[in-house]
């Protein structure tokens, strides 16, 4: 029977991952399975909500607590740190307002950049849209590997804790903290995409030109939805930093931030943040089994455990998208007051019945 | 020659035929008139196995093909003319029958390729020029030039004469019968011009909103003026 | 002897102009790109660390490895993830993922392999680079040499197929209109299907010639697949000719913008190099989306031609000549 601490330390191991990558599913979620918007640089929100948080969490402290400021930002980053943590110890305001405040930056942040990303590629061809958002996902990392000063390139920056005060309880209490930032979000998307501007999103991923037809500027829609989706992943990368006190450029790969989070949303069902749940909480703990039978499986297999689950797991997307690609919870087709569902899909099908060309969007409904 | 049995079809999810059936006969124009969004081309698409299937079937000298990919139907002797876009138009006039008779040895090739520019003389000066350059009217000719070269047994023909200038029309048309008459084809036609279409074909079928409304004679279809008001607006 | 970062360029334009051809030609004829593109490049990149530090032959015997192996590996995905996927029905957002996924899967192989490799060959075997192994002639480094001859000749053989070979004449009828081409009798899935194990084996051909002066380390297959699309869009991927030029215009704008920044601004610029094709992508997305094959059509040659041979018979006319 594995000790309390044991049992203590794997359940807020997985509920930290499965926090951060519930928040990313979800912003994919919001973006590609309810306005069929193809994000394959989830990777560049997620790492820039980290390097905001890794760049500037430290500034700001080390500024306002007046310590460390004739250091090396990021040489002696850890030294800074410590200095900081100090003062954090009893400083619970200072460091819940450190917190908020690196929130808002990060999300706005984000937010500007999804904009820069979007402003050349959202109205011209969906192919060259995936390319753009791939390409974003690479710029950053470049970025974030050579600029040093940003988080310390191929190295590291250490980042205050700014739940220090909390002492002994911080581990649990971040973690339920998370947990319940993590199920806000859920809370607000859900509105969101229950509200009439959710069923909008809905008719722009069916057939943008009907709703295009009835007035509605559908290219600032999905430029809006891909900002809100881009502000809230970016939100999974400053809990990330947070909680694992440092921010490395390296860590911010596409298999694990871009990839990751679409496989679960396919196995889970795209289209209904149900779907996204489960599918993320389902791979976070295979993937912790993963981790914690590695050994034994090196043993038959002489394979690095990274190389080997993502052969396994990108195998294991496309059988999914082969033979359920609805996922484990399909999503429930939904009636659009005013815009009927069907309804567009039958003029779609008129269109057709004229003979006017094929449109990929068109029939073969996402 | 060409038998659809009850066949529900659609694009993807969504259904446009209901339970339609029709009978092409050997050697005979058959015409399939309707309303606009009736499922007419759909119904052409379906057996050329362009579109889902849902039930029912498509058969072809007795074989069945229903939702078979399309270059197999076609290689079985079935010729289709779509509304638009019936040539390829970044390709020369010889590029396009070649692709027609890509099947063909060398020799057949030649061979039907004259067969093919004595019943269209027009394209003889225009070899070497991409169908670009054509009007709506000549890429018809073309798209049919391409048809017959393959020698097909039916040929399928989706509103040839809607978009024509009525100087070309009555060529057109005359070309159509030809085709049953001359080269003993069967002819499946879709057409919005209603009148005329009757005037040329043997039998015809009337489609709305995805179901068969009428089956008979043309002529009977034509003397019917209330059938014709009710779907067609005529008379 | 040229400058080293003048033959730098051109082996780099001569790789990246053959990756964008395969790319936007595997495009052009499925209508789905080909993200595993890159894949087939690192592929191509451990055939020639095989046989140079494993089998210890000529680097050059790597091309006739890698365009069967990364070939069949394309025509693998096309038949075991594209066409089973359209058979259900998948779109193009859909059919695009499969192909990451597949990526995803190269990836994680040639990793595998370079790791097993590291086993075999040591330390080396995750970053390596051949310019000693090359050969030279007449002061020229080899891979120069035989990058442009490649390029050349794969160009001239294409565009011989497409204008003279009937498959060719199918593949542009099939790029054009697939529907049609079906309704003709033709095969487009087999089209499509040896497009992409041509295009597959060209991606591994220029994969094996990069070790040969670049750098190479598993991540080399997908970081040059950013300026592959880099490339393309620039071209405007309605064209394996405008793939060609914009090949040529991102390759050279790349090694030589980051040369001449780096003179100016210090050699920091040079870790930034991919970002400069991700910056012209946004431009020409920006001002010109359609590319350089887009402009291209909309300047009618045609219509050119008739008023040239119009004006030439007035001309005529107009001296006298009365046959005219």
């Amino acid at each position: 029977m594995p000790s309390q601490e044991l049992l203590l330390t794997i359940i807020t191991d997985i509920s930290i991952w499965f926090v951060l990558y519930l928040i990313v599913t979800i912003a994919l979620n919001l973006q590609y399975g309810n306005t069929g918007i193809p994000n394959f640089g989830m990777v560049l929100s997620v790492a820039g909500g980290a390097y905001v948080t890794g760049a500037l969490a430290g500034r700001i402290a080390r500024l306002y607590y007046n310590v460390g400021t004739d250091l090396d930002f990021v040489a002696d980053s850890a030294k800074i740190a410590s200095m900081i943590n100090n003062r954090l110890a009893s400083d619970p305001l200072g460091g819940i307002v450190l917190f908020l405040l690196i929130i808002v930056i990060a999300v706005v942040v984000n937010a500007v950049l999804g904009f820069i990303v979007t402003y050349p590629s959202i109205r011209v061809r969906e192919v060259y849209l995936m390319m753009v958002l791939i390409a974003a996902g690479e710029a950053i990392r470049i970025v974030g590997e050579n600029y040093y000063p940003l988080v310390g390139g191929t190295t590291w920056v250490q980042v205050p804790n700014v739940f220090i005060w909390l002492g002994d309880a911080q581990r649990v209490v971040v973690s339920v903290l998370f947990v319940g930032i993590a199920l806000l979000v859920f809370w607000v998307v859900q509105r969101i995409v229950g509200s009439p501007f959710g069923r909008l999103i809905r008719a722009v991923r069916e057939n943008e030109t009907v709703v295009e037809s009835l007035g509605k500027n559908t290219v600032g829609i999905r430029a809006l939805v891909f900002v809100l989706g881009s502000a809230i992943a970016s939100l999974a990368g400053v809990l990330y930093a947070f909680h694992s006190h440092a921010v490395m450029a390296t860590a911010f790969q596409r298999s694990s931030w871009t990839f990751l989070p679409w496989l679960m949303l396919m196995l889970g069902g795209k289209g209904n943040n149900r779907g996204a749940l489960l599918g993320t909480f389902l791979l976070i703990v295979v993937r912790r089994l993963i981790m914690i039978f590695k050994y034994e499986v090196q043993q038959v297999i002489p394979v690095e455990a990274i190389w080997l689950e993502l052969l396994l797991m990108s195998g294991f997307l496309i059988l999914i998208m082969i033979y359920r690609p609805e996922g484990l919870i399909p999503e429930k087709p939904i009636k659009v007051r005013g815009l009927d569902y069907e309804d567009m899909a039958r003029v779609n099908a008129r269109n057709r019945e004229s003979g006017e060309g094929d449109e990929w969007r068109d029939w073969q409904l996402e | 020659m060409i038998k659809v049995n009850q066949l529900d079809a659609g694009y993807g999810p969504i259904q446009v035929l209901y339970e339609v059936d029709l009978v092409a006969d050997a050697q005979q124009i058959t015409v399939i008139v309707g309303p606009n969004g009736s499922g007419k081309s759909t119904l052409l698409k379906s057996i050329m196995g362009s579109t889902t299937v849902y039930s029912g079937s498509v058969t072809y000298k007795g074989r069945d093909i229903t939702a078979r990919p399309k270059h197999q139907v076609a290689n079985m002797g079935i010729a289709y003319l779509p509304q638009v876009e019936s040539v390829f138009a970044k390709l020369t006039v010889k590029e396009n029958l070649i692709m027609a008779g890509h099947a063909l040895e060398r020799e057949e090739f030649e061979a039907r390729q004259e067969e093919v520019m004595g019943l269209f003389p027009f394209l003889k000066e225009r070899l070497k020029a991409k169908a670009t350059t054509f009007s709506g009217g000549e890429r018809q000719m073309l798209a049919m030039a391409m048809a017959l070269l393959r020698k097909p047994e039916v040929i399928m023909l989706d509103e040839p004469i809607t978009h024509l200038d009525p100087k070309i029309t009555s060529q057109v048309v005359d070309k159509i019968i030809e085709l049953r008459d001359g080269l003993n084809l069967t002819v499946l036609l879709v057409e919005q011009n209603v009148k005329t279409a009757l005037e040329i074909s043997d039998k015809a079928y009337l489609l709305a909103s995805g179901r068969t409304m009428y089956e008979g004679p043309s002529q009977e279809l034509l003397e019917n003026p209330e059938l014709g008001r009710m779907y067609l607006g005529i008379g | 002897m040229l400058p080293t970062y003048v033959s730098g360029a051109i082996i780099y334009s001569n790789l990246l102009m053959l990756l964008s051809i395969g790319f936007t030609f595997a495009y052009l004829t499925a209508k789905v790109p080909n993200f595993a593109h890159g894949g087939n490049a690192a592929i191509g990149i451990y055939v020639t660390f095989t046989l140079v530090r494993i089998m210890e032959l000529d680097p050059y015997w790597a091309i006739l490895f890698a365009f069967p192996i990364c070939g069949l590996t394309s025509a693998l995905i096309y038949k075991g993830v594209i066409q089973a996927l359209k058979r259900r029905g998948a779109g193009l957002i859909s059919l695009s993922i499969a192909t990451i996924a597949a990526q995803m899967m190269i990836f994680a192989s040639v990793n595998i392999y370079a790791d097993y490799m590291r086993g075999q060959a040591g330390a080396y075997a995750r970053v390596f680079l051949f310019r000693n192994e090359d050969f030279e002639w007449l002061g020229l480094p080899g891979v120069l040499l035989v990058s442009t001859l490649l390029a050349v000749s794969i160009i001239t053989v294409l565009h011989l197929m497409l204008t003279k070979t009937k498959f060719g004449i199918a593949t542009r009828a099939t790029v054009e209109n697939a529907d049609l081409a079906g309704t003709l009798g033709i095969d487009t899935e087999l089209i499509s299907l040896v497009s992409w194990f041509i295009t597959g084996g060209l991606a591994g051909v220029a994969g094996t010639l990069l070790p040969l002066w670049f750098q190479s380390t598993p991540y080399t297959g997908s970081l040059i697949l950013m300026s592959v699309f880099s490339a393309s869009v620039v071209g405007g991927m309605s064209s394996i000719y405008g793939a060609m030029v914009g090949g040529y215009v991102i390759g050279l704008t790349e090694v030589l913008g980051t040369s001449f920044l780096s003179d100016q601004l210090g050699s920091w610029v040079l870790s930034y190099r991919p970002l400069i094709p991700l910056i012209a992508m946004f431009i020409i997305l920006v001002r010109v989306p359609e590319g350089l094959a887009g402009i291209a059509g909309k300047i009618d040659l045609s219509r050119i031609r008739e008023s040239a041979s119009s004006l030439s018979t007035f001309a005529r006319r107009r001296r006298g000549d009365r046959d005219a």
